[in-house]
């Protein structure tokens, strides 16, 4: 089986080749992080733009690279949501006219559920269910993954994604955009326990997730200083991190145990998304696994943020259940991972059409 | 080169409408348009391979693809492109971008062309999109964004002291504003674009080698719209 993804949904124009025997024959993305970065985050408008003026071309060298035509592809698969709905349509509307061109079946998939099958690609031992904390720019949740298509919220964010969070932080501290990245660089040098900030809902019952009250009292912290040095922004950018993790090491200990008082065991810990990159959120969640006695798995960076392999992986796992959509699947905004539950499996792709979340 | 042979799918989805063509043996052979405000995504695809189908064709076998480029809405634009680049790619065939303004101004009934053409869409808060051909469709000024008090200043800037006739959604508008320096009638052509229109002007193109690298890209007329962050702040999504 040999399937073709198209990712679109933010800032990342991506195309990738993948077979049903879990290899990658292309994989490009071209990020537009330069074009966002004087805005200090992502504009839907410019994001759009960027998306058609390139993705025929990526798709193009994708194909080349993985030296297949068209007419061998088995299925096309394109992010259909949740994301930036101009950016969204760009590449499901690509997807479909090449789906439609050469009569192959669309997978309209979901974003979320590229980033929860993704470990799959690369770890085929890896059984349903297992508990999945995905942190990424725009999200940041705790979900049972059950089987394809059947997932459950355990807990989502109240207010803003993680990597959200860390992108407002690095503009508070003026460390650049992207923020993840920055936030950490900075925090090496800094000791994390200099600056007393919130942990939002911690050791509060659930798994849900706040971020916003931490961004406030940094930014509180930060005018309280005046002109910050380098040396006062690496302790805040410490003790900002450190913060950050305590909360997601928190609420998935919540989750674990939420699981298993219920009688449901995970097979592994995955961790999925951008913010997935950060050593210090990887230490304390490692040590956790362990200390719950939970197989961890972190899929490498270039599948942890968005790509289009996990997108036609996704796909190759829709198609492989008879999961396909029709040509008049819609884009959306907004689309919760679970919002099926309760339906049969596979009942819940006709009535997802034009459902708004 | 003659039209005759060329099987040509053009759609539009520019403005309210999404509409779709097939030209095949130098005429319409079969056609679809509904207004599909919010709905142009769910409806293109699918409305394509009715349309092919009813022409007894499949999409596979069309020989040239033709779209509307802008002016119009951002995402309407998009949509049709995103679409046609996707098939020219997948089945390597050419595609052809004309401008909603080329498309409405060739629209008009024969019997009106006798004057100078202006194309106008409204382009909301007082704006139009907007161009000026004569009579032959040849373009006599740029198309663009502006104000529509502008417009009568856009017509003498290219030279025209002729009588003209106006077309599109910003026909109303248009001619209020033409009214007192400029000689305007309104043309009873469709006030959207129509993919027929565009197969049809698209066809005459290709037979007269005038499409030769007609780099198709989109045409917005307008700036994206965001302004550079150079204030330090707390609020406001960078995921907006
Ligand atoms: N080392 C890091 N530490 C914390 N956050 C990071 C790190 N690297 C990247 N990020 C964050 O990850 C996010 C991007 O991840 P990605 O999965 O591409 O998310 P999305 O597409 O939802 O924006 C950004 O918000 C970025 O700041």
């Amino acid at each position: 089986m040999i399937v073709l993804g198209i990712e679109t949904s933010c800032d990342e124009t991506a195309a990738a080749v993948v077979t049903g025997e879990r290899r990658v024959l292309s994989d490009i993305v071209l990020s537009q992080c330069a074009d966002h970065a004087p805005y200090g985050g992502v504009v839907p408008e410019i994001a759009a733009r960027s998306h058609v003026e390139h993705l025929d071309g990526l798709i193009a060298r994708a194909m080349e690279e993985a030296g297949v035509g068209f007419t061998d592809l088995d299925g096309v698969a394109a992010t259909a949501g949740p994301g930036l709905i101009g950016a969204v349509m760009v590449g499901l509307m690509t997807g479909k006219a090449i789906a439609a061109a050469h009569d192959k079946p669309l997978l309209a998939v979901n974003h979320l559920e590229g980033h929860a099958l993704s470990p799959r690609l690369i770890a085929p031992d890896l059984q349903f269910p297992y508990l999945l904390l995905l942190v990424s720019g725009g999200h940041c949740q705790l979900l049972l993954v059950e089987e394809v298509d059947s997932y459950r919220r355990l807990g989502t964010t109240i207010d803003d994604a993680v990597g959200e969070a860390f992108d407002k932080a690095a503009m508070l501290l003026e460390l650049g955009y992207p923020g993840g990245p920055a936030i950490e660089r900075a925090a090496k040098d800094g000791d994390p326990t200099r600056v007393a900030l919130p942990r939002p809902l911690l050791g509060r019952p659930g798994c849900d997730f706040s971020f916003s009250g931490l961004k406030t009292a940094l930014l509180h912290a930060v005018q309280a200083m005046d002109t910050p040095s380098e040396g006062d922004r690496a302790e805040l950018a410490a003790s900002f991190q450190t913060a950050v993790t305590d909360v997601l090491a928190d609420r998935t200990a919540n989750a674990i145990a939420m699981l298993r008082g219920s009688n449901v065991e995970p097979t592994a810990l995955v961790v999925a998304g951008g913010v997935a990159a950060n050593s210090e959120i990887r230490r304390r969640i490692e040590e956790l696994a362990a200390a719950r006695g939970l197989v961890l798995n972190i899929p490498p960076p270039r599948l942890c943020t968005d790509n289009a392999a996990m997108i036609a992986w996704a796909g190759i796992e829709r198609l492989a259940r008879g999961l396909t959509d029709s040509l008049d699947a819609s884009p959306r905004a907004r689309w919760p991972l679970d919002e099926d539950a309760g339906l049969a499996q596979g009942a819940g792709v006709p009535g997802r059409l034009g459902r708004k979340a | 080169m003659t039209s005759d042979g060329l099987t040509l799918l053009g759609f539009d989805t520019a403005t309210t409408a999404c509409s779709t063509a097939l030209w095949a043996g130098g005429e319409v052979i079969a056609h679809r348009r509904i207004e599909a405000v919010g709905r142009h995504a769910e409806t293109l695809v699918p409305m394509l391979r009715e349309v092919a189908a009813e022409g007894n064709t499949t999409l596979a076998a069309v020989d040239r693809f033709a779209v509307t480029v802008g002016p119009g809405s951002f995402t309407g634009i998009r949509i049709g492109l995103a679409t046609a680049r996707g098939l020219a790619l997948a089945l390597n065939r050419p595609l052809i971008g004309l401008s909603t303004l080329e498309v409405l101004a060739a629209g008009i009934p024969e019997a009106e062309r006798g004057r100078p053409i202006l194309a106008a869409l409204d382009a909301g808060r007082g704006r139009l999109y907007a161009q000026l051909f004569d009579r032959s469709l040849s373009a006599l000024s740029e198309p663009q964004a502006l104000h529509v008090e502008a417009l009568p200043g856009l017509v003498a800037a290219a030279g025209n002291s002729e009588p003209v006739v106006v077309v599109g959604t910003g026909q109303a508008a248009a001619l209020a504003a033409l009214a007192p320096t400029i000689d305007a009638l309104p043309a009873t052509g469709s006030p959207t674009p129509d993919a027929r229109v565009l197969v049809r002007r698209a066809a005459t193109l290709t037979e007269s080698g005038g499409v030769e690298g007609n780099a198709v890209r989109p045409l917005y007329l307008r700036e994206a719209g965001a302004r550079p962050r150079t204030q330090l702040a707390a609020g406001g999504p960078p995921h907006a």
